[in-house]
């Protein structure tokens, strides 16, 4: 605060000029009729990045989707027995598509088709078998385990992601550096570094009520300059809420400007679909394209928890999946040459029932799957695999086994976006396999062994 | 513009600054009688509704907060026969699932979306229309104490009957009962997985297991948290971690992670049964009971007699209400609930020592807080930022809104990020401002306090005979509504803006008529529900 007698200053006089607007009685648009009082000149947050940072996008789908009818091992006999009605066929016929061929194994749902091409530029990688050590099938542990990585430990509150941002804090302190595209942050991104949860809320609509409260929201100075003593719980709560305010006004304006700011090279917006996933990614787009210092961004995504109504290519797996991999597409196309340096990661806190239930849908289970999209990853090929369909071959007769340890992903994907090696301690009880990674980023794939 | 209009406007300006200008007092300076009315109706209700303000006025202070101490059930009467349209309305699990084919999953769905949601809206009628007030606070503050999620398995079908059978009754009761209460409840079983917590293997089992996984894997790490995995896939210790954690004793305060495991020890067994054909779903399995010796606060739970089954859990439940620490973490999260976010000393200890006195009497222990002499002090007032559950529901008081639909109500404040019965942290929300003074969501606030006043709230509106009631002459409109909205008088950048508002209306004509003055009023109540003087109580 040592500019405050500067501010006050600034401030009387604005408050002597302003006299004279309202007499002279301009109608200052606004609000719907809220005048847009006395603007004066912002101060505005300096976008202090500049450089093209790697940025990672985290898209949790809640409610534990069923891996089985995403990435579709068609060439297992046991899938058509297990899923007689849900079940996607190999073959495109007149009346049902069929999955979207991936190798000699697996296929994709046929609402994924939109990421085929990156599939095929090798862009685009799913990861079969992923999931927790803890067997928990409650949605309730298993969303807090995998988000704070770290199964079983209830004592554990700050989420992976900060954590990240956390141990590498000291190379950016940019506003806009973690976002969550959603009013209340996801669990991955709670602790002690600060993350903007964008509000929904336009611009359009909403720079009226910025404005509004801009002038509602400006510090006491005027009592200090009476020589007023003011303290008391009273002032200072006022005061810490005005804080809050003018932060608000402050960095909303700034991801405004970022987001309204037209990016170079890039592609269009028309890319992407109206619905609100798509919205979203849209604005994640163009923070990272104007190089507004975004290192994080996370979303959820709901709606996986399908007991019934699962269907095979005509029930809510087919919507939701095509919603996901429509935007994500959108994304990868609108980011151009940003895909270089940006991942996408889609996960869900487990796998489903491999047989399915008598409502067209499955119950939780244990093995899943995670998808990886962008310029770092080694696309083009299916890392692990199910194992066999085969109840002998399921955990507790029912469920995929878990062959892929959720947090090997993380640390492979922060270390083939950001470089960024997790230190000891960064998954409590858990240690990288930093000597034989599974090779899902290219950075972490060993080398050709030398004829 | 003539010189005059101008005189007249700087006067009128002046009448404004010096009305509702927070007055600067010294820090050491007592109270007024008006601060403490205000200040009082600020911790002591929701929100203070104009007849709230002259119910206090003719009453006297003490009589007002005897009352509101003394009030019964009886003085809901009207509110009860209201809720009565809600037919989950504290019905147990298996008074709700009665309505349902055990078949008909759909059916079973929409019970549950049933349940939770009229049970929200209950919560939030409760506190907008009830007379006990004080009652109404209190009962949010237990229930997130004792928190329990409606999205965690069978909670939606048991937290109705949590609420009105384990809380409520509880409210001006024993802490004992309360707790008692709680914990053979099936919302807090599940919720805090005490309904799977069973005997653990033995240690002959856990050692197979670790072997095993050190053979298959080669790393002592994954062999330990095998080991850890198994042995909670028996014992289960989350209740018996949170009981005493977060209900009795207070973070790392008087136990050890020793205490922890052998408390989940006594509780294995109590457990929930919903095919039971009457009561609220709680079942003790002996089954599952650990019937091994165990050792809690260095003492053994048998002393000599042999208790087991359900009379070990009630054992411990007797020692932690009887245990100081208990005492002193109570006292000091009500005191941090009615008074500060740093809770005043001399208040704390007023409140632990008539739980101490009392046995833990709800109401004594309460009333030596609110009735304390610092509660009056210039520090608390206004002290402490609305959650988003306080702040929409004192808007809705302090304009006399009528909803149409309390299902608005609960999402405008889920809007801002407090989901009522909805939080997933054993922990409850939050009521300390660091929790809600997040950057991003005050912006909703403001949008919250544009639409309320404006009638674009779907569900919700302003009467149109609030806006008759104020006065005509804009200036008066300003000073009315600002003491209505802000008694405690507003800061200078709001006053300010009131003011600016009021004379640009005037000055460009467009408060001449009546149209034109409602709009004003409308823009007024906006600006002052949005206000940093109303986010604060």
């Amino acid at each position: 605060m040592k500019n405050k007698h500067h501010c006050n200053h600034d401030r009387r006089n604005f408050l002597a000029a302003s006299a004279g607007i309202m007499l002279a009685g301009p109608l200052l648009g606004g609000l719907g009729g809220f005048p847009t009082l006395f603007a004066e000149p912002r101060a505005g947050l300096a976008p202090n990045a500049t450089a093209e940072l790697p940025a990672l996008v985290v898209i949790y789908l809640r409610g534990g989707a069923d891996p089985l009818n995403i990435i579709v091992p068609y060439s297992d006999k046991a899938y058509a027995m297990v899923r007689p009605q849900i079940g996607i066929q190999t073959e495109t016929t007149a009346d049902e598509a069929g999955i979207v061929v991936l190798d000699n194994k697996y296929g994709m749902h046929p609402a994924m088709s939109a990421l085929k091409p990156f599939w095929d530029s090798k862009q685009f990688a799913p990861i079969l078998g992923t999931g927790s050590p803890h067997p928990t099938r409650s949605h309730f542990d298993a969303q807090d385990f995998m988000e704070y990585a770290a199964p079983g430990d209830r004592l554990v509150k700050n989420g992976w992601l900060n954590r990240f941002l956390r141990d590498t804090a000291a190379q950016n302190a940019t506003p806009l550096r973690a976002l969550a595209m959603q009013g209340l942050l996801p669990r991955s991104l709670r602790g002690k570094q600060p993350v903007l949860a964008v509000p929904q809320l336009r611009r359009n609509d909403s720079e009226g009520l910025l404005d509004l409260f801009d002038d509602v929201y400006r510090n006491g100075g005027i009592m200090e300059e009476a020589g007023a003593m003011e303290t008391g719980g009273e002032a200072r709560g006022r005061e810490e809420a005005v804080e809050v305010g003018r932060h608000t006004i402050e960095t909303l304006r700034h991801f405004w400007d970022v987001i309204e700011k037209e990016p170079p090279g890039g592609q269009d917006d028309t890319l992407y679909g109206r619905d609100a996933l798509s919205q979203r990614l849209r604005m994640i787009s163009r923070v990272i394209r104007n190089n507004a210092g975004l290192q994080v961004a996370a979303l959820d995504y709901g709606g996986w928890d399908m007991h019934q109504g699962e269907g095979s290519v005509d029930g809510s797996m087919q919507r939701n999946l095509k919603e996901l991999c429509d935007a994500i597409a959108a994304f990868a196309k609108d980011l151009g040459p940003a895909l270089a340096r940006t991942q996408v990661m889609v996960m869900t806190e487990f796998g489903r029932t491999v047989a399915e239930n008598g409502n067209r849908g499955t119950d939780h289970g244990r093995g899943s799957c995670m998808l990886l999209l962008g310029g770092g990853v080694e696309g083009g090929k299916v890392h692990g695999d199910y194992g066999s369909l085969e109840t002998k071959n399921l955990e507790d007769g029912r469920d995929l086994r878990v062959s892929i340890d959720f947090r090997q992903v993380f640390a492979e994907v922060l270390k083939g976006t950001f470089s960024f090696d997790a230190p000891k301690d960064f998954f409590p009880l858990f240690t990288p396999n930093t000597k034989n990674w599974l090779g899902l980023m290219k950075s972490t794939v060993k080398p050709a062994k030398k004829g | 513009m003539p010189v005059k209009f101008l005189w007249v406007l700087c006067l009128c300006t002046c009448a404004l600054v010096a009305q509702n200008n927070a007055p600067r007092r010294d820090p050491a300076s007592p109270l007024s009688d008006e601060e403490r009315a205000v200040h009082i109706l600020s911790r002591l209700t929701w929100g203070a509704r104009p007849a709230d303000q002259a119910a206090l006025k003719s009453l006297g202070l003490t009589a007002w907060i005897d009352a509101q101490f003394a009030a019964d059930a009886s003085v809901d009467a009207a509110l009860a026969k209201d809720l009565a349209r809600f037919k989950t309305l504290g019905r147990t699990f298996i008074e709700i699932n009665a309505a349902a084919s055990p078949t008909d999953q759909q059916q079973r769905n929409r019970l549950r979306q049933q349940a939770s949601t009229e049970l929200k809206q209950v919560v939030v009628l409760r506190a907008l229309h009830s007379e006990r007030q004080l009652f109404e606070v209190l009962a949010d503050f237990w229930r997130n104490h004792f928190n329990v999620d409606v999205n965690k398995e069978s909670v939606a079908l048991t937290a109705t009957h949590y609420e009105e059978a384990a809380l409520r009754p509880n409210i001006f009761g024993k802490f004992a009962d309360m707790l008692s209460a709680t914990a053979h409840h099936p919302a807090m079983l599940v919720y805090l997985d005490n309904a799977l917590s069973r005997r653990a293997p033995p240690r002959s089992e856990l050692r197979m297991i670790e072997r095993r996984v050190r053979r298959q894997t080669g790393s002592e790490q994954a062999a330990r948290e095998q080991v850890e995995i198994a042995r909670q896939s028996g014992l289960n210790e989350n209740y018996a971690r949170e009981l005493m954690e977060l209900h009795t004793l207070g973070v790392d305060n008087g136990y050890t992670q020793k205490d922890v495991t052998e408390v989940a020890r006594a509780f294995t067994g109590w457990s929930v049964d919903f095919d039971a054909k009457e009561g609220s779903g709680f079942s003790f399995k002996q089954d599952m009971h650990d019937t091994e010796p165990k050792v809690v606060f260095g003492k053994g739970l048998q002393e000599g007699r042999r208790e087991e089954g359900l009379t070990e859990g009630e054992a411990v439940l007797k020692r932690l209400c009887a245990h100081e620490n208990t005492a002193e973490f109570i006292a000091k999260k009500l005191t941090r609930w009615f008074v500060n976010d740093n809770p005043p000393a001399a208040i704390v200890a007023a409140g632990k020592d008539a739980f101490r006195n009392t046995k833990g009497d709800l109401r004594a222990v309460v009333k030596a807080i609110v009735t304390h002499p610092d509660f009056y002090s210039r520090e608390h007032f206004m002290a402490k930022f609305k959650t988003p559950f306080e702040f929409v529901v004192s808007a809705l008081r302090v304009t006399d809104a009528t909803v149409v639909d309390a299902n608005a109500v609960t999402e405008a404040v889920s809007n801002l990020g407090l989901r009522i019965y909805n939080m997933e942290d054993p922990t409850g929300w939050a009521e300390t401002a660091e929790a809600w003074r997040d950057p991003g969501v005050m912006a909703l606030r403001w949008r919250f306090a544009l639409a309320l006043a404006r009638g674009t709230l779907r569900g919700v509106v302003i009467a149109p005979a609030f806006y008759a009631s104020l006065p005509a002459d804009p200036m008066e409109l300003g000073n009315t509504l600002a003491q209505r909205i802000v008694p405690q008088g507003l800061g200078p950048a709001t006053a300010g803006v009131i003011e600016r508002l009021v004379l640009q209306r005037v000055s460009t004509g467009k408060a001449a008529d009546s149209a034109g003055r409602d709009a004003l009023a409308k823009d007024l109540v906006g600006v002052l529900l949005g206000s940093p003087e109303f986010q604060q109580q």
